[in-house]
């Protein structure tokens, strides 16, 4: 009896470690996104963009608008020159477009709101994440959509972006630590 | 054996004996308003430094670059002193069966459990984001982020929180079967109190011995706590690489600086309690001799301990240590060191003296003295070291601002405001502690009569 | 943390200093400072200041001892300067900040573990995670760490003072513990910038902000890993190792040196003694 209860009491101590050793021997090459969501409060743009029709109707790339986030740590938000690029000659007659060429012919930018806004004790870089997940390994670029819903949801069903995903420490982590992210407190902390 | 006087009158009946405990409880004298108010306006000023300096932050105490310890640490250090004594008495001294401790051991013990009250306040208030204290503990957090665990600071916080609940539940176990006599006694809230604390006590045979197992188990349990406790105090200072802190002897050092400072606190208020309650009866001078004895003779061992650790810094030739000895002694702080030394070391030998042992007054004011002398121990430890450390461009000399003193002043009020409520609610000398007392020498008194053959009742009984 | 994480740091953990400490490190940043080159203009000390958000306190809380400068000039003078005219009476410079030790005294002590080690070689500090003991500052033998006492993001930027902020390093609030980083903001990007390029860092590729304001170039900074680093180089030159608490020099004429080795604390900036005109 005694002997039977040692056995178990070993073999689930072994369990235990084989399965946090292959936590973190998973391959490198597979990306892990991070669960949890998160209710996020909405944000009030001066236009009520929409995103769906942008992403999943037009299937226009996120990079295309968001264009530094190959480049830089921010991925950006376009200039109006960009969306009166195309909103020239494209749906004139919509209140929004009229709106934004309202602002265009003023000169001004519409203030858009930060929505997914970090604290700013966080170093947070786009271009490494986009590099890692994307481009390290040989992912096809027209669906890095689905990519940035890792932390940003599925913009492709939202109009306006909303928080949907925590983004806390705790959250970060665990993707940093599924995926082999460093785990150095001072990469992310500044 | 020759017993030059009583240290309890074995005629006292037991009556008379809970008559005059429970007398304790009535309703106050002005007095005592008068104290609690003090208390109170002390704390008062405590608060609001403290939310002067919650809002401003950590400026106005004067702390700066090189002192960023100062008056809260040498505080913290203090009053976690003061709570060794009631373990000494309480716990040491009950495993040693030196059983004159049983009328003090009550208000020595509640001394323990509101100095560490007071004590767990200062790391608190010394942090420059109190809001965030949580993190030195180890809970499990989705950040996966730990406590550090070789840390002092860490270490105290488990220490001082396993110490205090410890104390608490001695005190309170110690009192169960006085709270009973309380409950039989009394009418209303008290009553009603009394009986929720007493966890219905009727004071059977079982209950006798099983409460007796478990007083024993607990004072076993907290006597290597509280040696541990201060040591881990002590590593505060000794882990570090300060010169002046970074010592091998001041884990022994600061046990027994605590309990000299303790046992000097005990006699403090020995003496109170004996004028304010008129316990002439059971806090006799008998118990304050033996008392201020052992108080001397822990002093001795504090005094050899100082003298050790100037020697070993004096031979042991590491230049900053030596450079720091010198200037406590002459540099700006020289008036705390010598009061320290002559307060510390000097006056115990008061204690040496018969006269001065048996003379109230005298052990208030020596009390006193040897307090402060424990209080600026403290303070030498950690405010020279910080303004003489190895980086000489950064020498300073700062003096605490006026924030620090009514922060350490208000600390007081609550340690006052605290006992002083425990007075008046519970009793502070234990009714049945004292009867065994009074049983047991009445039957040594009978047993002189009989003729001296070792032990006749027991001769008797088998 | 995963058991694993813990497992494997315990078998890194419990090799010794003489090892290489219990570290693997990608990089170990150091400098030289060389006192003969310093002037003591403390631009060093202004750049860092811009850099890296210090507050600045004004006078009284600076008499107070209650300063923000990461690096501090100090001076001393000769011990027999007041016999001595003004050229000759000895005053020196020092410029001292994080010394970046190799086995610190104020990564054990933190309670919350808000100053650790990193694999870069640098002493954190997490501000974020600091709750305001102060006892990193107590066990520096330098003295480098500097508390917020206050809250300065109002007083010490007015409007529009706060544009000048550095946006990759955090403003400070009061209750937290801050020090010389090494300006990581720049390593995190310099490696960044590297990594997103494929290749290691190139010596020189970016410097602290004291490095670069130094009029002399008394101050050199790099990575003691890189074998040909300029570092590198002036630390062999000068025969100083790490890991030691006296150093063995082949030649003891050498005039690098590290403040405070006999502490064991393995400081990561070699200092190289001034020469005096009047001794050679």
């Amino acid at each position: 009896m005694k002997a039977l209860k040692y056995l178990l009491a070993s073999s689930l101590i072994s369990v235990f470690l084989v399965v946090s050793f292959g936590l973190n021997s998973v391959s490198a090459k597979e990306a892990i996104p991070p669960g949890g969501s998160h209710d996020g409060v909405d944000v009030p743009q001066p236009i009520e963009f929409p995103h769906n029709i942008h992403v999943e109707d037009n299937g226009i790339n996120c990079m295309y608008c968001h264009t530094y986030a190959r480049r830089s740590k921010v991925a950006g938000i376009p200039p109006t020159s960009k969306c009166m690029g195309c909103h020239k000659i494209i749906a004139t007659d919509k209140p929004r477009i009229q709106k934004l060429t309202e602002y265009w012919t003023k000169g001004e930018s519409p203030r858009w709101k930060k929505v997914h806004d970090l604290p700013d004790f966080v170093h947070f870089t786009h271009e490494r994440h986009i590099k890692r997940f994307v481009f390290d390994q040989d992912y096809p670029v027209e669906d890095v959509k689905e990519i940035c819903a890792f932390c940003h949801g599925q913009l492709k069903e939202m109009t306006v972006a909303n928080k949907v995903k925590p983004l806390n420490m705790g959250w970060c982590v665990s993707c940093h630590e599924a995926n082999g992210g460093p785990g150095d407190c001072w990469k992310c902390h500044k | 054996m020759i017993v030059s006087e009583k240290d309890i009158n074995e005629q006292i009946k037991w009556a008379q004996i809970n008559k005059d405990v429970l007398r304790s409880l009535e309703n106050p004298r002005k007095a005592y308003w008068v104290a609690l108010f003090i208390c109170v306006a002390m704390f008062s000023c405590a608060i609001v430094a403290e939310i002067y300096q919650y809002n401003v932050g950590m400026g106005p105490t004067n702390l700066n670059n090189p002192h960023m310890w100062d008056m809260y640490i040498a505080s913290f250090v203090f009053w976690i002193g003061m709570s060794h004594s009631g373990t000494l008495l309480s716990a040491i001294l009950h495993i040693i069966h030196a059983d004159w401790r049983k009328p003090i051991y009550r208000f020595a013990e509640a001394m323990t459990t509101f100095s560490l009250l007071t004590a767990g306040f200062f790391p608190m208030i010394h942090l420059g984001r109190v809001w965030n204290l949580y993190w030195v503990l180890p809970y499990v957090s989705d950040r996966g982020h730990w406590p550090n665990f070789r840390s002092p600071l860490a270490w105290d916080a488990f220490a001082i929180s396993t110490y205090l609940s410890a104390s608490m539940l001695f005190l309170f176990i110690g009192m169960i079967p006085d709270l009973a006599i309380c409950r039989d006694n009394t009418t209303g809230w008290r009553k009603k109190l009394y009986t929720l604390l007493s966890l219905g006590w009727t004071g059977n045979d079982r209950q006798w011995r099983t409460f007796r197992k478990t007083y024993l188990l607990m004072a076993c349990f907290l006597i290597p706590l509280a040696v541990s406790v201060h040591s881990i105090v002590s590593s505060d200072f000794a882990m570090a690489i300060m010169p002046g802190w970074h010592i091998t002897s001041f884990p022994p050092y600061f046990v027994a600086g605590a309990l000299y400072s303790g046992c000097a606190a005990i006699i403090t208020l020995f003496v109170m309690l004996r004028y304010f309650f008129r316990f002439e009866e059971y806090m006799t001078t008998a118990i304050m001799e033996k008392t201020a004895k052992l108080t001397f003779a822990i002093a001795m061992v504090w005094t050899y301990l100082n003298l050790v650790e100037f020697a070993a810094t004096w031979y042991g030739h590491n230049v900053y240590d030596k450079e720091l000895l010198i200037a406590k002694a002459v540099g700006p702080y020289a008036w705390v060191f010598w009061t320290m030394i002559f307060c510390g070391m000097v006056v115990p030998f008061a204690l040496a003296v018969q006269k001065f042992r048996r003379h109230m007054p005298t052990m208030f004011v020596v009390s006193l003295f040897l307090n402060l002398s424990m209080y600026f121990e403290r303070w030498m430890i950690v405010a020279p070291t910080l303004s003489m450390s190895h980086q000489t461009h950064q020498w300073d000399v700062m003096w605490p601002s006026i924030i620090q003193w009514a922060i350490v002043f208000g600390s007081f009020g609550w340690f006052g405001i605290l006992f002083l409520v425990f007075v008046k609610v519970f009793p502070s000398v234990s009714m049945y502690e004292v009867k065994e007392m009074v049983y047991h020498r009445k039957r040594e008194a009978e047993s002189d009569e009989a003729p001296a053959t070792g032990k006749p009742n027991l001769e008797g009984a088998s | 943390m995963s058991l694993s994480n813990i497992l494997n740091n315990w078998s890194h953990y419990r090799r010794g200093a003489e090892e290489g400490g219990h570290h693997t490190y990608e990089h170990r940043w150091a400098m030289a400072i060389n006192l003969d080159m310093c002037i003591g203009c403390n631009a060093c000390s202004t750049a860092c200041y811009s850099e890296n958000n210090l507050a600045v306190v004004g006078r009284e809380k600076f008499d107070k001892g209650q300063a923000m400068h990461w690096l501090r000039l100090e001076r001393y003078w000769d011990e027999d300067s007041a016999e001595k005219e003004f050229p000759d009476s000895g005053a020196k410079f020092l410029p001292m900040m994080c010394q970046q030790c190799g086995s610190a005294t104020c990564e054990p002590v933190c309670p919350v573990a808000a100053t650790y080690h990193t694999p870069d070689g640098l002493n954190a500090q997490v501000y974020n995670r600091c709750i305001g003991s102060r006892y990193c500052s107590n066990n520096c033998p330098f003295r480098v760490r500097y508390f917020n006492f206050y809250s300065y993001y109002e007083t010490s930027w007015p409007e529009p003072l706060n544009l000048q902020l550095n946006p990759d390093i955090t403003v400070r609030d009061k209750g937290v513990m801050e020090k010389c980083t090494f300006c990581v903001q720049r390593i995190r990007t310099a490696q960044d910038t590297a990594k997103m390029a494929d290749r290691n860092i190139i010596d020189g590729e970016f410097t602290t902000a004291c490095a670069q304001a130094c009029p002399t170039s008394a101050i050199v900074f790099g990575d003691t890993m890189d074998a040909d680093s300029q570092v590198t180089r002036l630390w062999k030159k000068h025969q100083v190792v790490r890991h030691t608490t006296k150093q063995d020099k082949r030649n003891p004429e050498l005039r690098g040196y590290r403040i405070f080795e006999e502490l064991n604390v393995d400081p990561s900036i070699m200092y190289l003694e001034r020469v005096r005109d009047t001794e050679v």
